[in-house]
């Protein structure tokens, strides 16, 4: 059941209309789970049962660890729920790819040993809730949160189902309280919620999904297309990767305002960093900050030496990649941004002791340069995400590096470029605080136009039905 | 009482009369877009129908006194059939029938009743009207049905009775119906899209393809020519779509019930009507088994006995050179096939049915007829 899809739809009118007409704030939250429940059953049954189960057993071992006085019973608790979601994890959605990879290297080696491949589904959006879970043992470990007495708010937490599928990954000690709180009909937080919604749908339907139509293709054979055609279709999965995963987030965002809920920003128009750090802490902040705060931290952070802590980001980012999907082509990608972060580290530290050039770098007529430079090497390490094999990225960088013919882009270019453009100004606007000005000065009926227009906009752009959202598969 | 600007009740109130504005607007639009697509806007809702119903009226109105010989079929008649080849002979006195190409693309029997139906209701009365029938569209099984070529979101509320009758999954096409209506916007973007900026469309939702149309409908392949290996490629592609349902060939329920019933309902209506089958190239026809060409041939027979209508067998008549793919014709093949269709087929069928068949013919009509006045 997409966001965009008319079953969504439907659903979320009626789990609405029940939400804000049911009287009883726990009938509230039984609704809430029994909705969450069939949304994700409708992707699969047995793969609900699986939540179900998995919620339940680290519910109780929460409850253990708040109850037990023993430290050691308490790490001990903690390693098994850890290990069984990981276990968990793994088993869904590494299996195979460990198989393969270690078939290929017996081959490599000489044999001809074949292994079987095990016949699993992926749990759609197992990698965020499992972080979920992660996180809330681990707080209640450190006594960072207390272990949730009610089991149904516990599971709510985890499967809430605007962000169950995609993120963005919420922290226990942000959601949990807010189930307790006593919720009230407010149509300032119901603008908010529309808004962001139509945000979301604007951006999946209208520039994600459209921008599919110029990668796809060129992604599937690049050696096909010239030069030119190959650079717009990366530019294209640039924005289509941003503005898949976000209008997703904007959507779940949406949809949690209307039901009374916050849910965390996930980005903060990651595409305007100045630099690679900077891009970090703007694009999928729940992850980063997850990865900062339950991996990056407790190898160390950066309180050892500069070698300790880049071997640390290395490893952060390196299985921040592999966390995206069981391909070496992810490892790649997450070993990328690590080496850059690295090297962006290195530069900030070259700079420091160069008060001229930090000046010069921090002056804003810089700023500009910096941000297409950094828009230009997420994109160009992109090609390693959306690339299924090395072969595939390889011949990405060959026919944008080396001069080629070929065909021309599958669709006229004037499409990505107005909407190209029209992402610009729009975050430049935002980020001028141009929009923050001006909204609240608008007339309703302006504003309502506005609504409406963003709406139909969305519908006559969107090029085809039922394109699922690219985090789906992480 | 006035709400104090920056307080909570104040953002209450604009954010409900804001979202209460975008209710309006949103309904506004939608309800603004349904009535343009059904007043001034067809060509919006169905590109191929609203442009051939478009130009059939501007032709109509050229000389409203023409009779009317309409030409239903697939998109081989709509490729295939050029009536301005027929009317070469055409003389300053007009008064020859209007032949028209209403022949649209996935078309079979089901389709061919539809659009006499919504034509008739439009007050549009031909004289007579050439159906092709497709032998493929005879047997419409699962994969092979031509339900599976019917695009809802281009129904009208009166196609909705006729498909009770004749779609295997009624309820789906209602609620899509439904629903299409509900969000015009959604439902005939790509249309509504390629009114404003074509190249915004994929080349295969793209409905510009029908402003190629010329003024009697037919519509000319895009191509002079093709090459060999264009050819093979359109072969194979045809090969795929078809071979298969040619080896298990029979006669089936729907497009038996369908052509009967458009037969009916032109005899109810006193249209002179005529049977025909497109060329076919020899490797298309070595695709038929014996036993399938010879169900074909003794149903149409039969069809023609009951209802006594001429029937036109134009299989053959087409050498390899002059498809694109082995059943659609190319521009020279379209005007090689009409002009012999228009001599051999259109003028006897015309004479049959009591209508000029040339200017000499039409003087000498309206002559017999002011005497008989």
């Amino acid at each position: 059941m997409l966001f965009c899809s008319q079953q969504y739809l439907l659903f979320f009118l009626l789990v609405f209309g029940i939400y804000w007409a049911l009287p009883w704030r726990r009938g509230r939250v039984y609704l809430l789970l029994a909705a969450s429940f069939y949304f994700y059953a409708s992707w699969n049954h047995w793969l609900a049962a699986i939540i179900a189960i998995s919620t339940t057993v680290d519910y109780w071992v929460a409850r253990g660890m708040q109850s037990a006085g023993d430290p050691r019973r308490r790490k001990l608790l903690l390693s098994v729920t850890v290990v069984g979601n990981l276990a968990l994890l793994c088993y869904f959605k590494y299996a195979n790819f460990f198989l393969e990879s270690l078939e290929q290297a017996l081959r490599a080696a000489g044999s001809t040993a074949s292994l079987p491949l095990l016949s699993v589904i992926l749990p759609i959006g197992i990698s965020f809730y499992t972080f979920e879970a992660i996180n809330y043992a681990v707080d209640v470990y450190r006594r960072h949160v207390p272990a949730e007495r009610s089991l149904a708010n516990f599971m709510l937490f985890i499967t809430f189902f605007p962000h169950l599928v995609a993120g963005p990954i919420v922290r226990a000690r942000d959601f949990l309280p807010q189930i307790q709180r006593a919720k009230h009909w407010d149509w300032a937080r119901m603008q908010l919620g529309v808004s962001f919604f139509l945000m979301g749908l604007f951006k999946k339907l209208a520039i994600a999904d459209r921008m599919a139509l110029f990668a796809d293709p060129v992604f599937a054979n690049p050696e096909q297309y010239r030069t030119s055609a190959v650079w717009l279709a990366v530019l294209a999965y640039a924005l289509q990767i941003y503005c898949d995963f976000s209008g997703y987030t904007d959507m779940a965002l949406g949809s949690a305002h209307m039901l009374g809920y916050k849910l965390a920003k996930n980005f903060n128009m990651p595409y305007l960093a100045a630099n690679i750090s900077d891009f970090w802490r703007r694009w999928h902040i729940s992850l980063s900050s997850w990865l900062r705060d339950y991996l990056f931290i407790p190898l160390g952070g950066s309180r050892g030496t500069a070698w300790q802590t880049n071997r640390n980001l290395l490893i952060t980012m390196t299985l921040g990649g592999l966390w995206h999907g069981a391909s070496w082509t992810f490892v790649a990608w997450g070993i990328l941004h690590g080496l850059l972060l690295i090297g962006h580290r290195g530069f900030k530290a070259f700079c420091r002791a160069r008060p001229r050039l930090d000046a010069l770098l921090a002056n804003p007529l810089t700023t500009v340069p910096r941000v297409a430079l950094t828009f230009v090497t997420v994109s160009l390490a992109w090609v390693f995400f959306r690339a299924t094999t090395f072969a595939g990225a390889a011949a990405m960088f060959q026919q944008m590096f080396v001069p080629h013919r070929g065909l021309g882009l599958p669709l006229h270019k004037s499409s990505l470029l107005v909407l190209a453009c029209l992402m610009l100004v729009c975050h430049v606007l935002v980020d001028r605080g141009v929009w923050k000005k001006l909204a609240p000065r608008l007339p309703a009926p302006a504003m309502g136009f506005g609504y409406a227009l963003v709406l139909i906009l969305s519908m006559v752009l969107a090029p085809d039905a039922g394109k699922a959202f690219i985090y789906f598969q992480f | 009482m006035a709400k104090i600007p920056g307080t909570r009740s104040s953002f209450a109130q604009r954010g409900r009369q804001a979202l209460a504005w975008g209710l309006v607007w949103v309904l506004a639009l939608h309800l603004g877009l349904s009535i343009s697509l059904e007043t001034w806007l067809p060509v919006a809702r169905d590109p191929e129908y609203g442009r051939k119903l478009a130009l059939l009226r501007r032709r109509i109105a050229e000389d409203p006194q023409r009779p009317l010989v309409l030409l239903l079929g697939s998109s081989r008649s709509g490729l295939g059939v050029r009536p301005a080849a027929f009317e070469a002979r055409r003389g300053p006195l007009g008064g020859t029938p209007l032949v028209f190409n209403f022949a649209m693309t996935g078309a079979g029997p089901v389709h061919e009743l539809m659009f006499l139906r919504r034509l008739l209701d439009q007050g549009i009365h031909p004289r007579m009207v050439l159906i092709e029938v497709h032998p493929l569209f005879l047997h419409q099984e699962s994969g092979y049905a031509e339900e599976n070529w019917l695009n809802i979101n281009r129904l009208q509320r009166c196609d909705l009775e006729l498909l009770a009758r004749y779609h295997s999954n009624y309820p789906a096409v209602r609620h899509h119906w439904r629903w299409s209506r509900l969000a015009p916007w959604w439902a005939h973007r790509f249309t509504l899209l390629a009114l404003f900026e074509p190249r915004w469309v994929q080349q295969e939702s793209r409905p510009d393809t029908w402003t190629r149309l010329d003024q009697d409908g037919w519509l000319p392949f895009h191509r002079e020519q093709v090459t060999l290996d264009e050819y093979g490629r359109a072969r194979e592609l045809a090969k795929k779509e078809y071979a298969r349902a040619l080896q298990s060939f029979h006669v089936t329920s729907v497009p038996d019930r369908a052509i009967r019933e458009l037969l009916d309902l032109c005899r109810r209506h006193e249209i002179a009507t005529g049977l025909f089958v497109m060329p076919e190239g020899s490797d298309f026809r070595s695709w038929y088994p014996d036993s399938a060409r010879e169900k074909v041939d003794a149903y149409l027979a039969a069809l023609c006995r009951q209802y006594q209508c001429p029937l036109v067998d134009a299989t053959f008549w087409i050498e390899d050179g002059l498809f694109s793919d082995g059943h659609h014709l190319l521009p020279a093949g379209a005007n090689h096939f009409s002009q012999r269709f228009g001599r051999e087929v259109l003028q006897p069928m015309l004479a049959r049915a009591g209508l000029p068949t040339s200017p000499a013919a039409d003087v000498a009509s309206k002559r017999r007829t002011k005497t008989s006045r």
